[in-house]
């Protein structure tokens, strides 16, 4: 698209005859802005990742391995025979097409290999071509194709175009993971030395300390140091969270980014503050000091290696149940994997049942772990903490529904009982990009870097059309969500398509309404922001 | 006009998304479709009245020129869009065939006012790149924010260290 043509030109090129070239031979370009950086060598084999390599996307040679043909034969049947959910959504796609304008990544870039079922087929062709009759005999005719190194190129460009969010899966009629397809794709090409930077840097740094950042231990104990003096600050209250302590009832996990990055830290305030008021016997960890698992990204392994640091914690510390922040695929690795993986449970810990309610939840029998939503609705309806959501009247808040809790897990009413009873003026966005059919932040699954902004705000169009739809007609100058990603991706999703809306974590609105004995009067909000009637 | 001119904007997707931009309907499931239809109308508000309102005009660019900024597009080809309703117009005056000399000052200066809208694009377009590079900054800022805060008392701690010796 480099020369411009005219007006006649262009509407010539509309013919509503079929395409020229068929999708197999349109191969991707790689333009800065949409790809991510290679994972590093030495990244990878420190982690000790198959065939750690040095390459760039840009370039036309991978560096892929000699024999990378094999490797990837050899790994496709042993993801069939492994994964019967794989093998089953490779046979049963009858491309109906009902997903295929549901993803965000589609409406946004408007390519047809965004659409689910075609980027399901870049693979299905493959494995169509060595693993059934028809494709065996009639190849390209029965939508088969050989795996070459374009293929493999591909596979990187689209799979890493795909958030997981799983929002065609909800429209598929056979219930095709699409998230599934995705994370064994990635896998697979894990087998030849590819993976991205801003997946493997962090899984690399959570494997040696805990979190994604590498902070250590005592780093990590200053920088929440820090964080309470902001709360003393605004609060007048002085809490000192317990660090790391045997004999708790709970351990408290949150993703490291609400402990280091703008905005998670008002949320990480807001933790601290409703723990503190309640008395809640509770501890952190420096060591399980992450909930997010970019494992998940990576492969079925990774994710398990990294998860199983909760559950270690969890019976070193000798707590009874784990208590989990506001996060997002932390939640879905929790709710759909880690009974299988890291399970069973050690044998201190037991059904959560809260100290405060005396409300069992059933729902965690199996991992015992509660999500915070959860357990501050449940304090809420107990009136067991005293709200004033007036300190919020300045804000009209609206809530986007991450993938992760909302799709996988079904976490969709908590919140929302939590945010109306923190906050008077509270909006919803259209009805089909809310609840099970929200469309995501453009950057989940790992692809919330920088380098890459430019997709991501491809990606972030349909959720920042629907906000920008609530800011113009109600004036929503708030969105708050329970995701870490979110947090971190939303903002400059607002920040371009609805400018002027603040992203905000739940529990940071909470904290801001919260009434806690002995307080100052307040006079701003977590943010330090004054608050509109401060002066009065 | 304005369906061929929506048209023009299509055509500068891939052939197997025109299908879907053309025919949903609905704002929230096809984004980009609606977009281009609510300028398609706002331009042609605007254009071809006597006294057009510039708030409208820049309403309309800005939505649509936001979209195009960020997608897989040369900037010629993100704003070169609007151009197109020269060409629509002239189109449409041949195939009407009469009376062309007496339209001719009138479509002078649409052409002009065309000129304007394709500039008051570029200015949308450049400020929404502009937009984009300061959001990966800002990120990076947002990202580090706390690491930076500690780093920084590090540093006034050795700072008064050095100055006490």
């Amino acid at each position: 698209m480099s020369k411009l043509p005219n007006a006649q030109t262009l509407a010539k090129s509309i013919n509503y005859a079929f395409p020229s070239a068929s999708w197999m031979d349109v191969k991707p370009v790689f333009n800065p802005g949409s790809f991510c950086y290679p994972a590093k060598e030495e990244t990878m084999a420190g982690l000790g990742m198959p065939h750690p390599h040095t390459w760039n996307p840009a370039e036309e040679d991978w560096n892929l391995p000699e024999n990378w043909e094999e490797i990837m034969y050899n790994t496709l049947v042993d993801k069939l025979e492994k994964f019967r959910s794989f093998k089953v959504f490779m046979d049963i796609c009858v491309r109906c097409g009902a997903c295929a304008d549901k993803c965000h990544f589609f409406l946004g870039t408007g390519d047809p290999k965004n659409m689910p079922v075609l980027r399901a087929e870049l693979i299905r062709s493959v494995y169509r071509r060595d693993f059934t009759t028809a494709g065996k005999l009639l190849g390209k005719l029965a939508g088969a194709r050989k795996l070459d190194k374009n293929v493999i190129k591909e596979w990187f460009y689209y799979f890493y175009q795909c958030t997981e969010c799983r929002r065609c899966s909800l429209y598929c009629p056979y219930g095709i993971d699409t998230a599934e397809i995705t994370m064994v794709a990635r896998a697979m090409l894990h087998e030849v030395g590819l993976g991205t930077h801003w997946i493997m840097d962090p899984v690399s740094n959570c494997n040696r300390t805990g979190n994604h950042l590498g902070i250590q231990p005592h780093a990590f104990k200053e920088i929440v140091e820090f964080l309470c003096e902001d709360i003393e600050t605004v609060t007048g209250i002085k809490i000192n969270p317990p660090f790391n302590e045997k004999g708790h009832e709970i351990l408290f996990i949150t993703p490291s980014g609400d402990v280091f990055a703008d905005p998670g830290i008002y949320t990480f305030m807001g933790y601290l503050m409703l723990f503190h008021e309640l008395g809640l016997d509770y501890t952190l960890s420096t060591y399980a000091s992450e909930g997010g698992n970019f494992g998940s990204f990576v492969s079925a392994n990774m994710m398990k290696k990294l998860n199983a640091k909760m559950y270690a914690e969890a019976e070193r510390l000798g707590v009874k149940w784990i208590l989990g922040g506001e996060c997002g695929h932390m939640w879905r690795v929790i709710t759909q994997y880690m009974e299988t993986m890291n399970g069973p449970t050690p044998s201190n810990m037991s059904v959560p049942k809260s100290p405060i309610t005396g409300t069992v939840f059933h729902n965690a029998a199996a991992t015992k772990m509660v999500h915070i939503t959860e357990f501050t609705a449940d304090l809420i309806k107990h009136n067991k903490i005293t709200l004033d959501p007036s300190r919020n009247d300045h804000r009209i808040v609206t809530f986007h529904d991450s993938c992760n809790p909302a799709r996988g897990m079904g976490l969709l009413d908590e919140p929302r009982y939590v945010l109306k009873a923190a906050c008077n003026n509270f909006v919803e966005m259209p009805e089909n990009t809310i609840r099970e059919q929200t469309f995501c932040c453009g950057g989940g699954s790992g692809l919330n870097t920088e380098e890459i902004m430019e997709l991501r705000m491809r990606g972030a169009l349909p959720r920042g059309n629907a906000l920008r739809y609530v800011q113009e007609r109600h004036g929503v100058n708030t969105m708050a969500c329970i995701c870490a990603i979110d947090r971190a991706t939303l903002p400059p999703l607002a920040d371009y398509w609805a400018p002027g809306v603040t992203v905000t974590g739940t529990h940071e609105l909470v904290a801001n309404a919260l009434v806690m004995k002995g307080e100052i009067k307040r006079t701003m909000d977590l943010r330090q922001d004054d608050l509109p009637d401060a002066e009065e | 006009m304005s369906a061929r001119w929506i048209e023009v904007v299509h055509g500068t997707y891939p052939f197997d998304t025109i299908g879907f931009l053309r025919t949903k309907k609905d704002q929230f499931a096809n984004p980009v479709g609606y977009r281009t239809e609510e300028a398609a109308k706002a331009l042609m508000d605007v254009v071809f009245s006597e006294r057009p309102d510039q708030e409208a005009l820049a309403t309309a660019v800005e939505e649509i020129v936001r979209v195009r900024a960020i997608q897989d597009f040369s900037p010629e080809i993100a704003v070169g869009v609007f151009f197109a309703l020269k060409d629509i117009v002239r189109k449409v005056l041949q195939e009407t065939g009469e009376g062309q000399e007496e339209y001719l000052p009138a479509l002078l200066a649409l052409e002009s006012r065309v000129d304007a809208l394709v500039l008051m694009a570029f200015g949308v377009y450049a400020r929404c790149r502009e937009k984009l590079h300061q959001l990966r900054v800002d990120e990076f800022k947002r990202q580090y924010s706390q690491i930076l805060r500690l780093a920084e008392k590090k540093a006034e701690k050795t700072d008064k260290a050095d100055s006490n010796n």
